[in-house]
């Protein structure tokens, strides 16, 4: 699952290092030699679980758009879209405004008396 | 219950209790290695950590879509930061056009003003001509036309002038002991057909002068007194002097007609 640019598939996939984990523990081996190797493996296997946590959250933080929950940002571009509207009309109301004349300027003396 | 968490918090949230849930596994297998099993803590675990997986996917899937709806979101944002520049720029002129309009009512209020205060009180303009002509009759408010440096003409009456006038020749006496007026009219004509330096502005200031004292001549008397006592007969020589002026042009000492 492809999220954006900047997280890969494999960023979030910490079940399968978890797992990795859990079979080198359970390993069993009689040989002290092998037993060794395979404790030295799952340390390492933890401490890539602990980088991929780490490296998870960086990614976390670098995704954009999830300041807010999404209801939020709904609410936010519906906000938007109706201060777009408002600004477009003041602006179109003013292109379109006629400039003086006569019936204008008797309506008005009329309006003051 | 608590308001909405955003979806980084979420995410963060998942990712912390996935990390916690697999120390405790982890710890529970180790302990499980060297102790007594404990296998019903740890299905609960593997089933928490299961969830815990999927929930993290979902909420990654949601941050997806979030990812979709910013953009449209910035998109938006620069449209209505560009509709705020128009705003202001349209607000900008709104104002000045608003001081020029001010302005310009402001004066022409003034102008009205103006032209009431005139229409109350008319005042004929052949009257202001003719005032302006007796104003500048003397040279006194710009030198003539035709003036040049050696000119003897001056903006102030000369010693020559002031001799001939009417001061000047208050000494002179005739038989009878008193001046006769007629006399001191006719003399600076005579002076100048003999041929006296007096310049034409002279010639000018006294031609309609002596022209209006030949209409009024009952009023020399009051003008010889000290303090005459005929003032109202004054205004009435002044509206004879100012009838005259329009029709007569060598009154103006701006015209070469002498």
């Amino acid at each position: 699952m492809a999220t954006t640019q900047l997280a890969d598939e494999g960023d979030f996939d910490l079940l399968s290092t978890i797992y990795d984990i859990i079979k080198s523990v359970e390993k069993e081996q009689q040989d002290n030699n092998q037993k060794l190797k395979d404790s030295q493996e799952a340390g390492q296997k933890v401490l890539e679980l602990q980088r991929k946590l780490d490296h998870a959250r960086e990614v976390v933080k670098k995704l954009p758009g999830i300041e807010l929950s999404k209801e939020e940002q709904l609410q936010q571009i519906d906000l938007l879209r109706q201060q777009l509207t408002l600004k477009r009309d003041l602006l179109n109301k003013y292109r379109s405004i006629t400039t003086f004349d006569r019936e204008a300027q008797t309506e008005f003396q009329i309006h003051q008396h | 219950m608590t308001s909405h968490k955003s979806t980084r918090e979420v995410l963060l949230t998942c990712i912390d209790d996935i990390e916690i849930i697999a120390k405790e596994l982890l710890d529970n297998l180790i302990a499980q290695k060297q102790q007594k099993p404990v296998s019903a803590e740890h299905s609960q675990l593997v089933e928490l950590v299961l969830q815990k997986d999927t929930e993290l996917k979902a909420t990654l899937k949601l941050a997806e879509e979030q990812g979709v709806l910013q953009q449209k979101v910035v998109a938006l944002e620069t449209e209505v930061e560009r509709h705020d520049i128009e705003i202001r720029n349209l607000q900008k002129q709104l104002k000045e056009a608003e001081q020029l309009l001010a302005t310009a009512i402001f004066q022409a209020k003034q102008k009205l003003q103006a032209i009431d205060k005139a229409n109350s009180r008319p005042v004929n303009s052949e009257e202001l001509i003719k005032f302006a002509h007796r104003i500048s009759a003397s040279n006194a408010v710009c030198a003539p036309l035709n003036w040049q440096q050696g000119d003897l003409r001056r903006p102030y009456p000369t010693d020559i002038e002031m001799r001939l006038g009417f001061l000047g020749r208050l000494g002179e006496m005739n038989v009878n002991g008193h001046m006769s007026f007629p006399e001191l009219l006719h003399r600076p004509n005579h002076s100048m057909q003999q041929g006296s330096s007096v310049p034409n502005s002279q010639a000018g200031t006294y031609s309609w002068l002596s022209q209006n004292d030949l209409q009024m001549p009952g009023l020399s008397v009051s003008h010889l007194g000290v303090g005459g006592g005929m003032d109202h007969k004054t205004p009435k020589k002044e509206n004879e002097d100012v009838d005259v002026m329009s029709t007569d042009s060598s009154s103006s000492s701006s015209s070469d007609s002498q």
